[in-house]
């Protein structure tokens, strides 16, 4: 991608609809119109960043360049199980009851 | 015992200590005033029953000795800290049933050392934004000036603490979202160390960025909640195990021998000029406690907020993959078909500003964008880190800034137009984006009578010189201790 | 046009630790559903992972085994999808920096040993399990599953037929339960694999378009969906018709690959750094420590066997499927110092009684060294090798020592001559007909005395002897007659 701001994308409405169904967010006609035009605005505002020069720069991770933070291999049951799946909007016994998925591979 | 309800926590300890007041009655009294102006709309909920059971047993406890440092004290916490009283609802749609079955770190923490915990303050949705006007819930208004936003997205918490709702108040802070209120309110607010608190139980907004913050009337009340809160979590992986600092004022009188930063590129346009003329007075008092003022740069400011606008949202739009209402949460009725489910849901369930911020962060995730956009933004954000690495280094202890460029905006002002929201954060995400500590102080108010607040910004892992250079301040100033005149109904 | 069959195999190994890669609910299979769950597993708002270093370990020591490098600054990345077992709505992998890279595996198919590249190993979190029920047009999911550690395993796409397909699989499986770090069981799931499969005119460098298989829980079903898959990509190129880019299930009822929905966009999975997790960073002190507490593997033990031990290669290979065998073949050599007996021991009578009694070697009641003993016992011709027979048995049910069993019943071998001549004359002597025959030229009458002094002697006479004193006390006899 090139680093010109000139690249930068102008969305359309389509384009956000596109985004927003990657997100599974629906994106109403109403709505549309002025989500395009706040995302092409903060688009266009973050591009900026294109033209700063970064060819030796590390990215920054953990600001505190943090590393092998790990646990132990043990297991435990965790109390409250049950107040988790209180939560849960429809169940089948313990099994959380969903849409039946459509477009499924074994795995 | 309007009085108590406004005292510093230290001042509270002493009042329950020395049994001028017992908890329960603090408690019924905070109770009552967080009624009595229900029109702020700082809290979401609040935990009478709860509270007041609470605060009995702190009082039996006290009867028979016990002396846990929070005892029977009364606090508010922001709405996305999970505790399993009640609801803990983001001030959004998707959550406002939701009950966790677990407390977050920092809550054990608090109840441990005895704390009444009164309710859970509003924030923006998902703590996105920088007025809570974005939740569900409607907007907090500030108390002193009740046109005016109390700024975001810990609005509720800074309203609470400076309405005399609560003694003290947990918020959190991803890019100003406790010092940002804390100047708009005038109170006291603290962004620790990144790794400091546990982020637990902290419902992740921008897990790189978020942390658990104090607001408080005093410097040495937050160096007291500090003190508890501090510490690695094995639940965390990114808290880190660092030594907790001695905030004992008793060891330092002043601050002779140290140099004070005032990064020159903060002092631009964009800064109200009230602002600027108060928050340099204020650097008169830290130079009678002995300090040196030097001008510094930190050259990269200027792509602070366009970086945060990138790595934040990124995050963002990650961390509320989870929210589909399928294991909890609000689930849309009547739709069939699991995709349309799940758009559903989350359709209904997010406000303006979350959806926002799910489209740029999954925007600019998404491949032939990553490069250009989110790899660049962690670039410029070590380009950031590192001008503050070099001012700590060789030029000055810790930093003064104004904390925001204006002052408490009228509500609506900003909401149709995101930039001119996102850049109330000036001041305030480069902290967030190096991981830095940084304290809000009151240090005065502007002609309309609205608060001022100036910033502090330390090294890693030293809020102790933040706090105690805080405190001091706080000593020979007095503009913590003003309170908003606020008149019972309407 | 002859073509080849370019095949490379995903592996998705979960792997035998306590507790879930990123936090500590169990990952014991075969509970009631959802009871594995706690708020890391579930998703709940504000939780967070933490990393099982046993998982990092295990995945150090197949790289190790698969003669990879070893990455040393590692992170894990987010995946997003949206899935109902999927809780977090991403899933916790590794993308561009995978723990272990270029590494190698050697198969046998046959006669002939090939050696197959390994693209990558990487760890990530596994996925819940649903239930599809189209009469109530829901999905059920059962999160119990969800983040348990799994290593994906990539291989180049270097395998030319169904066959090295399988054998490389069986290597991969080998390997994982030498050094303990999953029981590879396809058909329990704990070794799971897809397929890609395309052809190519042979001789021809560039890849053709490959089609995914999926849906295959078996060595023999690894074969079958290869094979099926080759013929059908070879009858559609050879029709002049173009392979379609797709991903095909595999039915094990029809031996037949059919296209899923084709994925109308390619996958957009949004990876970056999981800002939950600091980098790992692999020292070599750790890789050391890691290869010097690993067991020595299949192919070096396989080695060990026909070269130093002289066995041949189909005793090495039995020897080998299981590091519990070759433990117990190594102990018992250790004793007797007999690997061609030991060998035959164990790959006969024991695997024999074993298989009768429906037992795990792990499960049996004699020791390596009872058996070492007993095959010393033979050497020494204490024991005759049919009594050993008998003696094993008792030892295999009751877990006692040879010597005690000896001793219990008088088994011991009667070598002495003395012994075994009376009882050789007390033959001749009590069958004067058969002894007359014997000594006129008739041979198979050496059977019938030589049967007459085992049984006299309760099996217990040694045979050699028996046949070395008949033959002389019968010339013997017959220089007296003559």
């Amino acid at each position: 991608m090139a680093s010109d701001k000139e690249n930068v994308t102008t969305f359309t409405t389509e384009e956000i609809a596109q985004l927003g169904s990657l997100a599974r967010i629906n994106i109403t006609e109403q709505e549309g119109q002025s989500l395009t035009s706040d995302l092409n605005a903060i688009v266009h505002y973050v591009a900026q960043l294109q033209e700063v020069h970064t060819e030796n720069i590390e990215p920054l991770g953990n600001v505190h360049g943090a590393k092998n933070v790990f646990r132990k291999d043990t297991a435990s049951y965790y109390a409250n199980v049950d107040a988790i799946l209180e939560q849960t909007p429809a169940r089948s016994g313990r099994l959380i009851q969903v849409p039946l998925v459509v477009d499924h591979d074994e795995n | 015992m309007t009085d108590l309800l406004f005292a510093p926590l230290t001042d509270v300890q002493r009042a329950l200590e020395s049994k001028t007041v017992s908890s329960e009655e603090l408690t019924k009294d905070f109770l009552k005033q967080i009624h009595a102006f229900d029109r702020l709309n700082a809290y979401i909920s609040t935990f009478e029953e709860e509270a007041l059971q609470q605060a009995r047993t702190a009082d039996k406890k006290r009867a028979s000795g016990d002396t846990s440092p929070l005892l029977g004290v009364p606090l508010a916490l922001k709405d996305n800290i999970v505790m399993t009283e009640g609801e803990t609802t983001c001030a959004s749609n998707f959550l406002k049933d939701y009950q966790s079955p677990f407390d977050a770190t920092c809550v054990e923490k608090l109840r441990n050392a005895g704390a009444v915990l009164l309710g859970k303050t509003n924030l923006d949705e998902f703590s996105m934004g920088s007025s809570t006007e974005n939740s569900f819930f409607g907007a907090t208004s500030n108390p002193w000036d009740e046109t005016r936003v109390p700024g975001g997205t810990s609005g509720g918490s800074a309203a609470a603490v400076a309405a005399g709702l609560a003694t003290a108040a947990l918020g959190t802070d991803t890019g100003g979202s406790i010092r940002q209120p804390g100047a708009f309110c005038s109170v006291t607010g603290l962004k620790p160390t990144y790794g400091r608190i546990s982020r637990y139980g902290i419902v992740a907004f921008a897990s790189s960025l978020d942390q658990v913050g104090t607001m408080t009337h005093t410097a040495e009340d937050a160096a007291l909640l500090c003190s508890l809160l501090f510490g690695k979590d094995p639940l965390d992986a990114t808290s880190m195990d660092k030594e907790v600092p001695d905030f004992d004022l008793s060891t330092t009188k002043d601050l002779k021998g140290k140099t004070i930063g005032i990064p020159q590129e903060y002092f631009t346009d964009a800064l109200s000029g009230e602002i600027a003329q108060v928050v340099t007075a204020a650097t008169k008092e830290f130079e009678k406690l002995g300090a040196t003022l030097r001008e510094i740069s930190l050259p990269n400011t200027e792509l602070a907020v366009p970086t945060y606008y990138i790595i934040a949202p990124a995050e963002a739009s990650s961390n509320l993959a989870r929210f589909d209402g399928l294991r909890y949460g609000t689930r849309a009725k009547d739709v069939y078909g699991l995709k349309e489910l799940y758009a559903q849901s989350r359709t209904e369930g997010f406000g303006k500003e979350v959806k926002r911020r799910i489209l740029t962060g999954a925007y600019v995730l998404s491949s032939g964008y990553y490069d250009a956009y989110y790899l660049q933004a962690l670039k410029t954000r070590r380009l950031i880190q590192q001008d503050f690495h070099t001012a700590f280094e060789h030029e000055c202890d810790f930093i003064l800034s104004p904390t925001t460029p204006t002052t408490a905006f009228q509500k609506g002002e900003n909401v149709d137009d995101p930039i001119a929201m996102y850049l109330n954060d000036i001041y305030t995400v480069t902290a967030n984006l190096a991981g830095l500590p940084a304290l809000n102080l009151p240090c005065g108010f502007d002609s309309q009578g609205l608060p001022i607040g100036l910033q502090l910004t330390g090294k890693a892992w030293d809020e102790e010189l933040l706090l105690k250079a805080g405190m001091l301040y706080q000593r020979q100033t007095d503009w913590h201790t003003r309170r908003p005149s606020l008149t019972e109904g309407s | 046009m002859d073509y080849e069959s370019v095949i490379g195999l995903e592996v998705h190994l979960q792997l035998s630790t306590e507790s879930k890669i990123f936090c500590s609910s169990s990952t014991t299979f075969g509970a009631d559903p959802n009871t594995h769950i706690d708020p890391v597993t579930f998703g709940l708002p504000g939780a967070l992972p933490v990393p099982n270093v046993k998982v990092i370990e295990f995945a150090i020591m197949m790289g190790l085994a698969l003669n990879c490098d070893i990455r040393k600054l590692n992170r894990f990345a987010r995946k997003h999808y949206f899935y109902p077992d999927l809780p977090k709505g991403y899933q916790i992998s590794q993308f561009d920096e995978p723990i272990c890279e270029h590494g190698s595996i050697r198969i046998q198919t046959g006669d002939s040993t090939r050696t197959v590249g390994i693209t990558r190993i990487h760890m990530e979190e596994d996925a819940g399990k649903s239930i599809h029920d189209p009469k109530t047009a829901s999905s059920l999911v059962d999160l119990n599953r969800a983040g348990v550690p799994l290593l994906e395993i990539v291989s180049e796409p270097d395998i030319r037929s169904a066959s090295e397909a399988s054998a490389y699989l069986k290597a991969l499986r080998q390997i994982a339960r030498y050094l303990g770090i999953s029981d590879g069981n396809m058909e329990e799931g704990s070794l799971r694999c897809d397929a890609n499969v395309s052809l190519r005119p042979k001789g021809e460098l560039k890849f053709g378009t490959r089609t995914e298989l999926k849906n295959i829980n078996s060595f023999k079903f690894v074969e079958r969906a290869i094979e099926y898959e080759v013929a059908r990509q070879l009858s559609l190129l050879k029709n002049g018709e173009e392979v379609v880019q797709e991903t095909r299930l595999f039915d094990s009822t029809t031996g037949a690959t059919k296209s899923m929905r084709s994925k109308e966009e390619s996958a957009e999975y949004r990876y970056f750094p999981d800002p939950d997790l600091p980098p790992l960073v692999i020292e070599e002190s750790w890789i050391h420590a890691l290869r010097a507490k690993m067991p020595k593997l299949p192919e070096e033990h396989f080695n060990e066997l026909v070269d130093t031990f002289e066995l041949s290669e189909y005793d090495a290979g039995v020897l080998t499927a299981e590091k519990s065998f070759i433990d117990f073949f190594m102990a018992v050599v250790e004793v007797c110092r007999n690997p061609k007996g030991a060998a035959n021991w164990i790959t006969s009578e024991l695997f024999a009684l074993l298989h009768k009694e429906g037992l795990e070697i792990e499960r049996i009641q004699v020791t390596p060294e009872q058996l070492g003993r007993l095959i010393s016992l033979i050497d020494e011709d204490i024991l005759s090798g049919r009594m050993a027979k008998e003696v094993f048995e008792v030892m295999f049910t009751s877990g006692r020592d040879p010597e005690e069993i000896i001793e219990e019943r008088g088994l011991k071998q009667l070598t002495d001559d003395t012994t075994i001549l009376e009882l050789i004359r007390t033959a001749f002597d009590e069958n004067p007909e058969q002894l007359k025959q014997y000594l006129a030229g008739e041979q198979k009458l050496h059977g019938f005395f030589v049967g007459q002094v085992m049984k006299a002697s309760g099996g217990a006479a040694n045979p050699k002897k028996v046949n070395e004193i008949l033959r002389a006390e019968a010339t013997r006899r017959e220089n007296e007659s003559s």
